[in-house]
């Protein structure tokens, strides 16, 4: 008699215990963050407690994580149904093609939506398309160009305005390169990186795109085999295992004079060394010999909702916090150029100095950098399909090529060969 | 009918033990025997997240591709023959030799004992982000002490060069792994009996001679189960080389572990990834087949 009692009573507090916690519970939306810096992983933790500080029934279970981690944690995730609700994306193309994500045409065309697309910078804005319909809302631009310790260049007897075309690059490298200072940085170590923070980014300013494997770019192509081959000796030896941190902690170190890459070069390298930035400037990546001018691809960094978020109502309400002018404003200090064009310059200014006390300046110097560099020569990165397969198969050729097992002609039949495949398959 | 109803009287008259099986067997089968089937069939499917999320059936194809078409799925193979019997020797002939010195009267044994356990006990990601700082080519310590020493005159890139990143990576894991093998033979040595060995001692073998023909053959159980334990953890030990390398540069340092997860969740051909995954729990299924028809072998000519 008294075990039987005993046990009710048992489950009498169970059941009372897990009532109080689903009562206390509310909402909780599951936001995928993904970072590579210390800024970042603060923004995360920012962004939570933005969120539910305006909507006090939402809880956010923020997933921080690292960018290339971020498709490969996902491909896990959505098979087993176990969705999150929201994703920050730089590039949704793999997603949109997998019907993982909600398009958001429906909720922007509201009344209520708080959101709407005279706010942001048009390209920003259209990037955000898969075949037409929005899938992201942007929070950011995202603009590529090179990085140039301005005073190795100098006392190379060069000027930031004389990196006009790929044979002045190769010069300053090849003068910039003493010592430990190497004059060219290549972060090939890991596939997103060997493919996007150098060829790709030189391949715009060759005026094609590297995905692209057709006769017509075929010239285009080797010029820039050619580039890197011709780069090499200003390389560190540690290019072939070197990743972009590894590249951004060298640069702190003061062992990178060159190196092309995004605007989220400042969240990176203040962590490491804020005092670097003061020397480092950016400038539009040279033009290659088939191109006529400079070109910077662009892209954006957005937020995404799941198509099979079991809160959509909620998460609504929540990425439109997330895009909200007033947080913008505070974000785009942190990272990046804003995607708003009605974010309020001086109140962006004045946040920046929260997150860069040591660096406001400099900060705001190499954010107008490539502000300057997007907007008269940027152009929307081509969004490709199955990329990280193409990551893959072109770092394994230019790492023989780089190593001497390969002329750039033959890393050319090959990439070519490797990608049309993919693209076949 | 009869059988079933020996059955169900059999049930009936264990039912608590095999009530208190249920958890167990219903775990199983669960997490370990639905998987294994389900990789396999998926492995006969083209699922490839990008392209569709409903899997087709398309029979051996997945196979025929990775071993005719697939240029780098031999070089994963042998990586993984060099990876696995390769750390499994040396932490071998390191685990045997420390677990002789401890076994032997020394002061402070017992600290010994405790601290060889330590890269045991470290979490693996800590290991291999700790070797990958070791062997940093531009600020590891490595490098800077064999320059300091007047060993090397350059900085090697030691997880970059074809020549050097194999040995590294068999040292990181040599590290890792051998308190487990010094452990485990420290137990068996420990019961081997004294007797024995004064036996040997009148019967005048000493030093390597007592180790040969009398440690070794008494140890042969423990170190049967040891290596065989150590083979299978190894072949799917897919932490310290992603910690160290990815499996790169490009495909030089991967394993069929770290391919799997290449295909299947960065290329989201799950199919193809799990057809790499079955191949290799048929290889490993082997070659544990073989070794312990080897040894029983050996025991049998004993």
């Amino acid at each position: 008699m008294r075990r039987t009692t005993s046990l009710a009573l048992t489950l009498l507090i169970i059941g009372l215990l897990t009532l109080a916690g689903l009562a206390e519970a509310g909402t909780t939306l599951r936001v995928v963050f993904p970072g590579t810096s210390e800024t970042e992983k603060q923004g995360a933790v920012r962004l939570k407690q933005y969120a539910e500080s305006k909507l006090p029934g939402t809880k956010i279970e923020m997933m921080y994580l690292g960018w290339p981690d971020l498709e490969k944690k996902l491909s896990v995730m959505l098979p087993g149904g176990d969705i999150p609700d929201l994703v920050q994306q730089q590039e949704a193309t793999t997603l949109v093609a997998m019907g993982a994500l909600e398009p958001l045409d429906a909720y922007l065309a509201r009344p209520d939506s708080t959101l709407k697309k005279e706010q942001f910078f048009e390209g920003v804005w259209n990037y955000s398309q898969y075949d037409g319909k929005m899938h992201t809302i942007p929070i950011r631009a995202i603009s590529y160009g090179l990085i140039v310790r301005e005073d190795l260049l100098n006392e190379a007897g060069m000027k930031l305005t004389d990196l006009k075309t790929w044979d002045d690059m190769k010069r300053a490298a090849k003068a910039m390169t003493k010592g430990n200072v190497y004059g060219y940085g290549y972060p090939l170590g890991l596939p997103r990186f060997a493919w996007r923070e150098g060829p790709y980014i030189a391949g715009y300013s060759n005026n094609f795109d590297i995905s692209d494997t057709s006769e017509a770019t075929k010239t285009k192509y080797l010029e820039m085999l050619r580039l890197f081959k011709d780069l090499q000796p200003s390389m560190s030896p540690t290019t072939k295992v070197m990743g972009l941190r590894e590249a951004f902690q060298t640069w702190g170190l003061g062992n990178i004079a060159m190196m092309p890459t995004g605007d989220f070069f400042v969240a990176n390298l203040y962590p490491i060394n804020p005092k670097i930035l003061k020397v480092s400037r950016v400038v539009a990546y040279p033009k290659g010999p088939s191109a006529q001018k400079q070109w910077a691809p662009v892209a954006n960094v957005g937020w995404a909702m799941f198509k099979g978020s079991k809160n959509k109502e909620e998460a609504w309400k929540v990425l439109s916090l997330f895009c909200s002018l007033e947080n913008l404003t505070e974000e785009s200090a942190m990272l990046n150029t804003p995607a708003r064009r009605d974010i309020d310059m001086a109140k962006l200014a004045a946040a920046s100095a929260k997150f860069y006390p040591d660096a406001v300046e400099d900060n705001r110097r190499i954010i107008g950098d490539f502000v300057s560099n997007a907007h008269p020569i940027g152009v929307p990165m081509r969004k490709i399909l199955r990329r990280e397969e193409m990551e893959v198969a072109f770092q394994k050729v230019m790492i023989e090529m780089l190593d001497g097992k390969l002329t750039p002609e033959q890393a050319y039949d090959r990439i070519k060969a490797d990608i049309d495949k993919i693209k076949r398959s | 009918m009869p059988s079933l109803s020996r059955l169900g009287a059999l049930l009936s008259r264990h039912r608590v033990p095999y009530l208190l099986l249920l958890p167990s067997v219903l775990y199983l089968v669960s997490f370990t025997i639905y998987p294994i089937l389900n990789v396999f069939y998926l492995s006969v499917t083209d699922l490839h997240l990008v392209k569709s999320l409903v899997p087709h059936f398309i029979g051996l194809k997945n196979y025929v591709e990775l071993i005719r078409d697939d240029p780098d799925f031999r070089r994963i193979v042998l990586n993984t023959f060099i990876w696995t019997f390769g750390s499994t020797a040396l932490q071998f002939a390191l685990g045997l030799a420390t677990s002789l010195i401890l076994n032997a009267r020394l002061p402070w044994r017992g600290f010994w004992r405790g601290i060889m356990l330590v890269p045991w006990v470290t979490p693996i990601v800590v290991v291999g982000i700790i070797w990958r700082w070791i062997y940093d080519g531009s600020y590891g310590l490595l490098n800077y002490y064999l320059n300091t020493f007047g060993l090397l005159h350059r900085y090697v890139v030691w997880l970059g060069e074809d020549a050097t990143v194999w040995p590294a990576i068999l040292l990181a894991s040599l590290w890792k792994g051998y308190p487990y093998m010094c452990l485990m033979l420290l137990a068996g040595l420990q019961t081997i009996p004294q007797d024995v060995y004064e036996a040997a001692d009148v019967d005048g073998a000493t030093g390597f001679r007592r180790l040969w023909y009398v440690t070794l053959p008494l140890l042969k159980p423990v170190v049967a189960i040891v290596t065989l334990v150590a083979l299978v953890l190894t072949w799917n030990n897919f932490q310290m080389i992603w910690v160290l390398t990815e499996g790169g540069p490009a495909y030089a340092t991967s394993v069929l572990a770290t391919y799997v997860y290449t295909k299947g969740f960065v290329f989201f051909q799950l199919g193809s990834g799990a057809a790499v995954a079955t191949l290799s729990i048929l290889v490993i299924l082997v070659v544990c087949v073989i070794y312990a028809r080897m040894l029983r072998l050996e025991e049998r000519e004993l």
